[in-house]
């Protein structure tokens, strides 16, 4: 395992900063929850955030907390789903392609929620699971996986995970119509 | 705006200037005081003064700090915000330069979608061919790898999958066509396979054609020795197994084995019995046994297998030309029980002679139909 200062990966793959600060604010707008702050980009920990107004309401706490997750993770193999052919499949001198390709990994390493946003919607989750919220009840493993995924990061777990849906999924949405 | 009044100095200050220390209100100058007093004493001003808190002023909104008297604002995440602010808050909005790279966004998606089609269709030419080698079809297998040389010429993998599907169909030459303008491989394990191949059907195909001057020498011992080694190095190759086979019947016939010359005969008609040639070659043989034994079934299948050949030669002028110059002679072994090779027909009856109750050919005859 080598170490690659994280400043430098977020500058490389800084879309994917933006579309996952982005996507926070969106749903933060859908679930009509107060933006105090917004900062897309910065050269820092953490490179974005938005600071909003918290809720218990379990609804409103998972589309704030993984919204940006379902988002970055369909951008992702919406860009790499035609460029991975090219870079993976057929090894295409393609540079455009592995354009695009940068731009669907960038957008998909950045799809996990910050512990703080699983720790604000953990909190919610045993409560509403105990008075049989399906939201609730199916959160648990999705929380439980990303929270655990979201620990990875230290060993690229972030990359890997790009790296599978942007690979994988293409490959396997490919597969399924040829 | 709402006043209280300090607990240390007992001055009345706006409440948003009012700190809480073990439930106590402080006005901030006060705070400000005990703060540099245990800074002086060296100890910390958190250890002195304990935890503090601010107070809000439920009248005053923590946004834009206008005092609204005694009508306290609503809370927003915990802070009096007033109704201005507040709309600001729930639809704040996104920024131009968002908007726009979003729109840049959906281009490039488009884009994307856009420039891999060709991609797409190569990768599905790909898949496909690769599913065909899977099941050995590779004349299936081969045109789609084809394909995807058409869409991206420079595809290593699709090139040198298609000269394998060929090498494996047993056309070399086919499989070399695959790498016609590729210039240089990348040197992996499909590489070095399809190299492999490549040097293997290249040595059995010059073996091949050596067996070829050989049997056109007279010397058909050797050239069947030649040829069947080329076979068997290059077992992919139909067309080498089935010139073995000719080439060892033509050797038995040679040393009078007829029940070989059957045998191969009619190992090298199964592998292509739509072959006029190789079908005159099986009359050819079951006419030697029948010359042989004098049994008529041996005579049936010949006069059977001499109609096919004579009904397979019509589709090509070339294939009709050699019908006409074996069938006579076949005739000849089936109506005389007499057997004699070619050299020694010619030698009787000569090329454009037509032998005794005979039809006669139209045509002189060739030698690429049965020899014997």
């Amino acid at each position: 395992m080598f170490f690659i200062p994280s400043i430098v990966i977020t500058v490389l793959t800084f879309p994917g900063v933006i579309v996952h600060e982005a996507a926070h604010m969106l749903f933060c707008r859908i679930t009509r929850l107060a933006i105090f702050d917004v900062r897309f980009f910065r050269f820092g920990n953490p490179a974005g955030y938005v600071v909003h107004e918290a809720t218990s309401d379990l609804r409103k706490a998972f589309l704030v907390s993984m919204g940006p997750f379902f988002v970055n993770s369909v951008l992702c193999v919406l860009f790499c789903l035609p460029a991975f052919l090219p870079v993976w499949e057929l090894r295409a001198n393609d540079p455009l392609a592995y354009f695009f390709y940068w731009l669907g990994l960038s957008i998909g390493m950045h799809a996990f929620p910050s512990t703080q946003d699983l720790k604000n919607l953990w909190k919610l989750v045993p409560a509403e699971a105990r008075k049989h919220n399906w939201l609730a009840i199916v959160s648990y493993p999705i929380v439980g996986l990303v929270y655990v995924l979201n620990l990875g990061r230290v060993v690229w777990a972030d990359l890997a995970y790009g790296l599978a849906i942007g690979i994988l999924l293409p490959l396997a949405i490919f597969k399924a119509l040829s | 705006m709402r006043k209280v009044i300090c607990s240390v100095c007992g001055s009345e200050k706006p409440s948003g200037d009012v700190f809480v220390r073990d439930g106590q209100p402080v006005c901030s100058a006060c705070v400000a005081s005990s703060s540099s007093n245990a800074s002086a004493q060296g100890n910390a001003a958190s250890d002195e003064s304990g935890a503090l808190q601010r107070v809000a002023d439920p009248t005053v909104c923590a946004l834009c700090r206008t005092d609204y008297g005694d009508q306290e604002l609503p809370l927003v995440g915990g802070k009096p915000i007033c109704a201005t602010c507040s709309v600001h808050l729930y639809s704040r909005p996104f920024p131009l330069w968002l908007k726009a790279s979003l729109a840049v966004l959906l281009v490039l998606l488009g884009v994307a979608l856009w420039h891999g089609r060709k991609y797409f269709s190569a990768g599905q030419h790909m898949v496909r061919g690769e599913r065909a080698m899977t099941r050995l079809d590779y004349k299936t297998a081969s045109d789609e790898f084809a394909q995807v040389i058409a869409i991206l010429p420079d595809t290593q993998r699709a090139v040198l999958l298609g000269a394998k599907s060929r090498f494996m169909a047993g056309d070399p030459d086919g499989a070399l066509r695959f790498f016609n303008g590729r210039k240089g491989f990348t040197h992996d394990s499909l590489f070095n396979e399809v190299n492999a191949l490549l040097t293997k059907s290249v040595h059995a195909v010059r073996k091949a054609r050596k067996a070829i001057q050989l049997d056109a020498a007279g010397q058909s011992d050797e050239a069947a020795h030649l040829m069947t080694e080329a076979a068997s190095e290059y077992p992919q190759s139909e067309n080498l197994g089935i010139m073995a086979n000719l080439f060892n019947g033509r050797a038995a016939f040679y040393h009078k084995d007829y029940d070989a010359a059957l045998k191969f005969s009619q190992a090298a008609w199964d592998k292509s019995p739509t072959d006029p040639n190789l079908t005159a070659t099986l009359s050819s043989a079951l006419a030697c046994k029948y010359a042989l034994t004098g049994d008529q079934p041996f005579r049936a299948q010949a006069e059977q297998m001499l109609a096919k050949a004579q009904e397979l030669s019509n589709k090509s002028p070339q294939d009709h030309v050699a019908y006409l110059e074996y069938a006579p002679r076949i005739l000849y072994r089936l109506q005389t029980r007499e057997i004699i090779d070619n050299a020694e027909y010619q030698r009787r009856f000569g090329s454009t002679t037509t032998p005794p109750n005979l039809k006669p050919p139209t045509k002189p005859g060739s030698t690429t139909g049965a020899r014997r």
